[in-house]
């Protein structure tokens, strides 16, 4: 591959669910510093991503929603991600290894 | 709900494993179901799904999934949002029902398969909501086309299309036979979920949900972006298989599995959702081109996710590249050409603004597959319908069991020859689109030799009488089923703006 384009991460929420997606968006900000966050909203699916590796912590996006929110129940808005996913208690991380 | 943390008993509850003693391993998880690959039980025990779900969150969420969904189906089922629908997204969103509803019952096979025979129980675990998810995907695609039945009989093809011989779903058994009802658990974990499902199913389920929105189909929109959300997480399901293939020294198999089905994906998605988005969705509400949702969900997406794991893009990828200029402009040619054969009305889509859109999109294309229709739409309106219909059939590749539009390709200057590639094999010979159709069947010929292709049954005289009404009735289709244009070619009389649907 000769083709070096920055390797985006991050969730892909479904356009139905446009305030989680907004709330997304919100703490992937606050839990990625210093990481450009890129959003495309494509209607039907809004891409949030940043390069290489996505944070997003339970507490974030309490914190942006203004009410509990178990990550579990991402899910039915969850439609679906760019890169590899780790999902833990209080946190997602999307990321990728490779560097090439 | 338990007060510990969901890590805190998780893994506990999930590994029930143990190591049978009544029977011989082989004898519980025969390798041709299972495939083993060597790799000691105990290792498989190491399965790790990354996307990790308590039975008990999924019951709740997928409840509330079905409930949000069918509330925007019973709504929308009272308005009149249907019959305000484009005639070519109608034609878009008949062709996904058919091709895809009863598929997902199939799935469902594939998946149990993975939940019995998976070497882990972490793995029949996910599998199992795998299965349930695909038993989902089966009713809800189901239900939501019989509420149209009033309004378009053609509906029904969610139910039929699998149980007849058209040529379009001969193809789709043929790979969903070879992706998942007929393969072993550790292919089926590879090729279905990481392969087809983590790749190319967000091409038709978020690429067509954004065209959703645009046409205003929230009802579809809703419908097939939820439905994602299940393959987001039971497609996890290939990571872990993959890193203990290749954990063990198996990369070149892992490898081989991959570019075996992508290709296979590729074809059918560039026949189902190329014609779709290029041709079907009205040009107002195109979001993307279709190569520009491949060049996001796979060119990129896709191919960061698969080297991570060490894998390399396939040994035909500029192949690959160079067909997505060029492969389903030269299907839809086809399909339209051969619209009788279809259960949906292809709708030609090459007014002058739509042309102008196409040759933005695709540079050239005016000059190469602008030409077949400028004929097509001088025959359309000196009034000569019957030199736009078909006399003949096409040959059909014995792989993808997709028409050869080979000569397509080649005058559009992207293949060095017209012709098929041809392949003598036990006393029979095999015709290919492509180096990599041919190569699937090379790999594993037994797998494949004995099926014949609807052209092979049409010569072998099973298909009685060998004339294109023969033809059409043993597809299935009755004259008022038989596809025609959408939009009664509005397109060849088109004069610089698209003209209102079905003037």
């Amino acid at each position: 591959m000769t083709d070096r384009h920055v390797k985006m991460v991050g969730p892909v929420v479904r356009g139905m669910d446009a305030d989680l997606a907004e709330a997304v968006i919100e703490a992937v900000e606050i839990d990625n510093p210093g990481a450009q966050v890129h959003v495309d909203d494509r209607g039907g699916y809004i891409r949030v991503s940043v390069p290489q590796r996505c944070r997003l912590t339970q507490t974030s996006l309490e914190e942006a929603l203004g009410r509990p929110f178990p990550l579990a129940q991402l899910e039915p808005s969850l439609s679906a991600f760019a890169g590899r996913m780790n999902l833990t208690d209080d946190e997602i991380v999307w990321y990728l290894d490779r560097e090439d | 709900m338990p007060r510990l943390a969901r890590s805190e008993w998780y893994d506990l509850a999930r590994d029930m494993n143990w190591k049978v003693s009544y029977v011989e391993e082989s004898d519980a998880w025969p390798d041709e179901l299972s495939t083993a690959k060597g790799i000691p039980m105990e290792a498989w025990w190491g399965w790790d799904e990354p996307y990790k779900v308590s039975y008990r969150e999924y019951v709740h969420n997928q409840a509330g999934k079905d409930a949000s969904v069918y509330a925007v189906n019973s709504v929308v089922a009272r308005s009149k949002m249907f019959s305000q629908l484009d005639e070519g997204w109608k034609s878009a969103i008949l062709a996904h029902y058919g091709a895809i509803a009863a598929a997902e019952y199939l799935a469902s096979i594939g998946e149990s398969r993975m939940g019995r025979f998976g070497r882990a129980a972490a793995w029949r675990n996910m599998a199992l909501y795998g299965t349930l998810d695909e038993i989902r995907h089966g009713q809800i695609q189901t239900y939501f086309p019989y509420g149209l039945l009033d309004r378009e009989p053609r509906a029904d093809w969610a139910h039929k299309t699998f149980h007849t011989n058209e040529w379009g779903a001969i193809a789709a058994r043929h790979l969903f036979d070879d992706m998942f009802t007929a393969n072993d658990a550790v292919s089926t974990a590879i090729q279905l979920t990481f392969t087809f499902e983590t790749g190319f199913t967000n091409l038709q389920f978020l690429g067509m949900a954004a065209d959703a929105m645009e046409v205003g189909d929230i009802d579809f929109g809703a419908l097939i972006s939820s439905i994602q959300t299940d393959e987001a997480r039971h497609s996890q399901q290939g990571e872990p298989t993959m890193k203990l293939l290749i954990e063990h020294g198996h990369k070149d198999y892992a490898q081989k599995l991959v570019d075996h089905m992508f290709w296979r994906s590729w074809h059918v998605f560039a026949l189902l959702t190329g014609l779709s988005m290029d041709y079907y969705t009205p040009l107002e509400h195109r979001s993307h081109s279709f190569k520009e949702f491949m060049d996001e969900w796979i060119v990129k997406q896709f191919l960061d996710q698969f080297r991570d794991f060490g894998l390399e893009p396939s040994w035909y990828w500029e192949d690959f590249l160079k067909e997505t200029n060029w492969y389903h402009h030269a299907l839809h040619l086809g399909v339209w050409f051969w619209r009788p054969t279809v259960w949906w009305n292809p709708d030609g889509g090459v007014s002058p603004a739509e042309r102008e859109w196409l040759e933005e999109k695709y540079p050239g294309w005016n000059d190469t597959f602008g030409r077949y229709w400028d004929v097509i739409a001088e025959n359309v309106r000196n009034g000569r319908p019957e030199l736009t219909l078909p006399e003949t059939f096409p040959m059909v590749c014995n792989m993808c069991q997709i028409p050869l539009c080979n000569p397509a390709g080649h005058a559009a200057g992207h293949l060095d020859s017209p012709v098929p590639l041809v392949h003598d094999h036990a006393g029979r010979r095999y015709t290919f689109c492509s180096q990599p159709c041919k190569w699937i069947f090379e790999q594993n010929p037994g797998r494949f030799q004995g099926h014949m292709s609807i052209i092979d049954r049409f010569l072998a005289g099973q298909i009685q009488p060998p004339t294109v009404p023969g033809a059409l009735a043993y597809m299935g289709l009755s004259p008022e089923e038989m596809g025609r244009d959408a939009t009664d070619c509005s397109w060849a009389f088109a004069n610089g703006t698209v003209l209102t649907r079905g003037a």
